[in-house]
């Protein structure tokens, strides 16, 4: 009697280890903050989930909050080399602030930026694909080749967010995550664990500019 | 009450029957109000010393039965027992619920089928013990074990890409043949919900699988019906028990089974179903009398002005209006509670004397 209830906890613990360790998906790459990778060049600019506009290295090495404690930025981006922008809906219509990096000075306007789906086609004219299961693949020259293997469940798979400005980087997202890879697959990691949704996400590299692309068009209001 | 005769013979009383039918709890005799009886009809010619010396015997041993499982009130053991029943049960159902997508397909199946067997295992254990609490409380564990086993015949049909419909039914005839082995093991009151639960969910999934559109409710509600039919019928042949949780819910399975038909989904050409539950109503009331068991009596009164209801503003509300509908429906619910009241006094009054 005694020996089987021992028996039967043991058995709850073991399958309480499998459940949690082996039993668990856990595709995403390593983690970049803790080993970062010094080829991937740029400055990644996400919203984590406690609103705060986040200024990563994308090698993993720094990572700086800009801004925290303002109204919830729902976009995020690159506008120069010294400047970022954001959108946010407080007051009565849909607000654009930028800050300026060197100074701190922040400008609002309401000018609504204009941000198109994500360009799954690089610089270099190669396409970015991810499949049903959630392996992601790089098209170029008629061939196709899978450059990260997912191994999740296909109903949480990645989703495309933008190449790098020089076309030699993909960014991911996986859930509240965002992934790197290189076009052949040679190096994957994981930028940040943002808590949040970092859809909004924009890449810039000294000299290529950023992406995705930002247009500051007409004048908005909240419906 | 009659009080029981001192061991000299008393020239009136006489012993008051146990009662051997109807719902309530049996109260057995205690065993040393009966022997005086006994001695006294022995004196009187009427039983032999044998039948005598039998008789107190098997009361003898009957009392110590009863006494050792009725005596027993929940104590906190029991109550902790079911607790952690229900936390394991909760547990499984929402690892599996909340953390689907991370698991892994065999993680999935393991996450149900793990503790559905630990549970049975402890329900086997439970039953080894000498406490009658402790003996009881593996009844409980038994039925969650079913109801995850139900829930991991689904996970592995929907891993192994079957069908949905064909995954529920599986699911559905494995549950039905689990709970129907552990009753067999163990005729205990959670083994017969557990077997009504697990048939109502066979019932179901043939109702589904029966129609690519969705649940057909004419093949649930019969088979359900079919179902309650069969429990009524085996319990009065006393082949299914215990016999209140069996009648209770083999009459509900009759009567919620042909509302369902009659009236639920595509019910406009179900006439006959209509007049189905109707004689159903009336041969549960029959019965309830025969047997004096007011649970068919209550079940199938509920059941049958239930349809009245139904039948009236199914067809009858076009010429009636509403507000007539409502008051004749008015009346027939009170109908019905004074019928329940009526015929419970009449068994209590049965009961007694």
């Amino acid at each position: 009697m005694v020996a089987a209830i021992f028996a039967a906890v043991a058995a709850t613990a073991v399958l309480a280890a499998l459940l949690l360790g082996p039993g668990r998906y856990d595709p995403s790459p390593p983690s970049l903050q803790g080993q970062p990778r010094a080829e991937i060049p740029g400055e990644v600019l996400y919203v984590d989930g406690d609103g705060c506009i986040v200024r990563a290295a994308a090698s993993g090495a720094t990572r700086t909050p800009v801004l925290c404690g303002g109204p919830y930025p729902s976009s995020v981006s690159w506008v120069n080399a010294d400047t970022i922008g954001y959108a946010n809906y407080g007051g009565p219509g849909i607000a654009w602030t930028e800050i300026d990096l060197r100074t701190g000075r922040q400008t609002t306007s309401d000018r609504l930026p204009q941000r198109g789906p994500p360009d799954p086609v690089s610089v270099r004219g190669e396409r970015a694909e991810v499949d049903d299961q959630g392996s992601v693949y790089v098209l170029a020259g008629g061939e196709r080749r899978k450059v990260f293997n997912f191994d999740g469940s296909s109903r949480l798979r990645p989703s495309f967010l933008t190449w790098s400005p020089d076309g030699d980087w993909l960014l991911l997202q996986y859930r509240d995550q965002l992934w790197i890879v290189r076009r052949d697959g040679s190096v994957a990691g994981t930028l940040a664990k943002t808590g949040g949704n970092p859809y909004e996400s924009s890449w810039r590299i000294e000299g290529a500019g950023f992406l995705p692309k930002l247009m500051l068009g007409d004048t908005r209001t909240k419906p | 009450m009659n009080e029981p005769p001192s061991p000299q013979p008393a020239p009136h009383g006489t012993p008051k029957p146990t009662a051997t039918s109807g719902d309530g709890p049996r109260r057995a005799q205690p065993f040393p109000l009966i022997a005086p009886y006994v001695s006294r009809w022995q004196a009187a010619g009427l039983l032999e010393a044998g039948q005598a010396e039998r008789i107190l015997a098997f009361e003898a041993a009957q009392a110590a039965r009863e006494a050792e499982g009725a005596g027993e009130r929940p104590g906190v053991i029991e109550a902790v027992l079911y607790l952690g029943v229900a936390v394991v049960a909760v547990g499984a159902a929402t690892l599996t619920a909340q953390n689907w997508q991370e698991l892994r397909p065999w993680a999935r199946i393991a996450a149900l089928v793990g503790p559905a067997l630990l549970l049975l295992g402890f329900g086997q254990l439970m039953r080894a013990q000498a406490q009658p609490a402790v003996r009881r409380a593996s009844g409980v564990a038994w039925l969650a074990g079913v109801a995850l086993i139900a829930g991991s015949a689904g996970v592995i049909g929907r891993e192994a890409g079957w069908d949905g419909r064909d995954t529920a039914l599986v699911a559905g005839a494995i549950a039905a043949a689990l709970a129907l082995a552990l009753w067999v093991v163990q005729p205990a009151h959670t083994q017969v919900v557990a077997l009504a639960g697990s048939l109502t969910l066979l019932a179901i999934a043939a109702g589904a699988w029966a129609d690519d559109v969705g649940p057909d409710t004419l093949v649930i509600g019969l088979l359900l019906a079919l179902f309650g039919a069969t429990g009524v019928a085996l319990t009065e042949l006393g082949s299914l028990g215990p016999r209140p949780t069996a009648r209770l819910l083999g009459a509900a399975g009759v009567m919620f089974g042909l509302l369902l038909a009659a009236y639920f989904g595509d019910g406009g050409r179900r006439f006959w179903v209509e007049l189905l539950l109707f004689a159903a109503g009336a041969g549960l009331i029959a019965l309830g009398l025969l047997r004096a068991a007011f649970t068919y009596i209550g079940i199938a009164v509920t059941g049958t002005f239930a349809g009245l209801v139904a039948f009236i503003f199914r067809h009858f509300e076009d010429q009636l209006g509403a507000p007539v509908a409502l008051l004749l429906s008015g009346v027939l619910v009170i109908a019905a509670a004074l019928l329940l009241a009526h015929f419970r006094g009449r068994l209590r009054a049965e009961a007694t004397t």
